[in-house]
């Protein structure tokens, strides 16, 4: 894996909470309890077949989501 | 057997890495240090509990090198709560009459081990094709894709859920846990580590799992540590001096986690510590200002202050302040980890728990030399492994 990346748990606002990367935050870690995320898609790693292993992440609000390669 | 168990010997290598010893060794050295401490052979002890994590059966192959009296071995494993387990157990067994002399024990040897459990995850994280595997049928390892789980991300995790719903605390308030760990593990010729670091020092070394940095995070290392238990009707035929120095177990807890909302994603040490914590104080009639000191699961700096909060040496909420404020240290409200704590005393896992009680024991018979907590008449021990376990010791001196 790349380091450094932002392991985050995600407080959903139906109640649930789940673990995953803060896909392209910068660890400027200040402002990243509280915040709001969205829910992304990102792809992270393939195989010698070339079958790709897509995974989901969030991203801050406000930040240029989308796709990040790991 | 309805009186009370007392710990009337102690023992403890100094924790290091010992690439020239094996586990056994280390265990040996400290259970007979116990023994010797309370005056006993092996051929003395009714019943024996041996813990540790990656060694199996350690208390029969224990008993290989101290001398095989036939007695019941109760072998266990249970994280980082592993030698307190055993402890609990000698206990147990006291209690339930099936036993008046009780040794237990704690060893590991991890020698330089790195963060644990990486290897593992990052084994087959990039195959060489896709096939779903167990249960969840995932094709890869999760570890740093889907979040992370190894111990300093979980326990940086807790520290900053515990920051954002408290104030007062920031990455100061933990990395003066550490600075007061290093400073007090000086004074310890037993601890891992006795280097001194400043607060700069410390805030400014490299980030392991932001908020800690690596002095702010426990070593891995190699050690073991014991203790003898004896039953109320025991101690009254020992010798004066052993009674003298015998040290009263006021209570002795065991939890795991109950079920909480959101602990698939971040494991649960508060609850099943809080827990704990109250069901000692019940037991020992006593509360948070009676104790002079405390040695609890540092693994991490962050880990440290929120216990502060669960073990309710602070008012709710105040973990900040009451580091701050110098609630932990040596002449503070309840100086907490005067041995040095996992974080620079280190952490051989199965051994952990039992070198707390060594600490406290210590301290309660004001044999604890340049370290000692003057005056200390009661004490508490805690440790915390994942995912979950949890126990809590009270111990009184003896009042003659």
């Amino acid at each position: 894996m790349n380091v450094p990346f932002v392991a985050a748990v995600v407080d959903l606002d139906d109640g649930p909470s789940i673990r995953a990367n803060l896909v392209g935050a910068m660890p400027d870690h200040k402002d990243i309890p509280g915040a709001r995320v969205d829910l992304i898609t990102f792809p992270c790693g393939h195989d010698s077949q070339g079958t790709e292993a897509v995974a989901f992440g969030f991203a801050l609000q406000g930040s240029p989501s989308g796709v990040h390669s790991t | 057997m309805n009186g009370d168990v007392w710990v009337v010997g102690v023992g403890m290598t100094r924790f290091a890495r010992y690439p020239d010893r094996d586990t056994l060794d280390l265990g040996v050295e400290a259970a007979a240090g116990a023994l010797t401490d309370a005056g006993f052979t092996i051929f003395d002890v009714h019943t024996l509990a041996a813990g540790s994590q990656f060694l199996t059966s350690p208390g029969q192959k224990l008993l290989k090198q101290l001398g095989q009296p036939g007695i019941p071995v109760f072998n266990v494993t249970n994280a980082c709560a592993t030698g307190a387990t055993a402890f609990r157990t000698a206990h147990l067994t006291i209690k339930a009459g099936e036993a008046d002399i009780g040794l237990a024990v704690g060893m590991e040897q991890l020698g330089k081990a790195g963060l644990l459990g990486r290897a593992a995850r990052e084994a087959g994280s990039s195959p060489d094709v896709f096939e779903p595997l167990g249960r969840d049928g995932h094709i890869m390892a999760t570890e740093g894709v889907l979040g992370a789980s190894t111990m300093p991300a979980v326990f940086a995790q807790i520290g900053i859920e515990y920051a954002s719903q408290h104030g007062g605390v920031g990455p100061e308030q933990f990395a003066k846990v550490a600075q007061k760990n290093h400073a007090f593990s000086a004074l310890n010729p037993l601890a891992q580590y006795q280097k001194v670091f400043s607060l700069e020092e410390i805030l400014a070394a490299e980030v392991v799992a932001w908020p800690n940095t690596i002095p702010m995070c426990c070593p891995t290392g190699d050690g073991a540590a014991a203790a003898v238990l004896v039953s109320d009707t025991k101690l009254r035929t020992l010798d004066p001096d052993v009674r003298r120095r015998a040290v009263k177990v006021s209570a002795s807890v065991l939890t795991s986690d109950a079920y909480s909302p959101g602990q698939e994603a971040l494991l649960e040490i508060n609850s099943l510590t809080q827990e704990a914590a109250d069901q000692a104080y019940e037991q020992a009639s006593l509360g948070p200002p009676d104790l002079d000191l405390v040695e609890l699961h540092d693994c991490f700096a962050t880990a440290e202050l929120v216990h502060y909060d669960n073990l309710r040496l602070c008012a709710p909420g105040e973990a900040g302040r009451f580091i701050d404020t110098g609630g932990p240290d040596r002449d503070g409200r309840t100086p907490v980890n005067v041995s040095g704590g996992l974080l620079s005393k280190g952490h051989p896992i199965g051994a952990t728990g039992l070198a707390n009680i060594y600490e406290v024991v210590t301290h309660l018979r004001g044999e604890a030399g340049s370290r000692q907590v003057d005056g200390a008449t009661v004490g508490l021990t805690h440790v915390l492994g994942l995912a979950s376990a949890c126990a809590v010791h009270i111990f009184e001196r003896r009042v003659s």
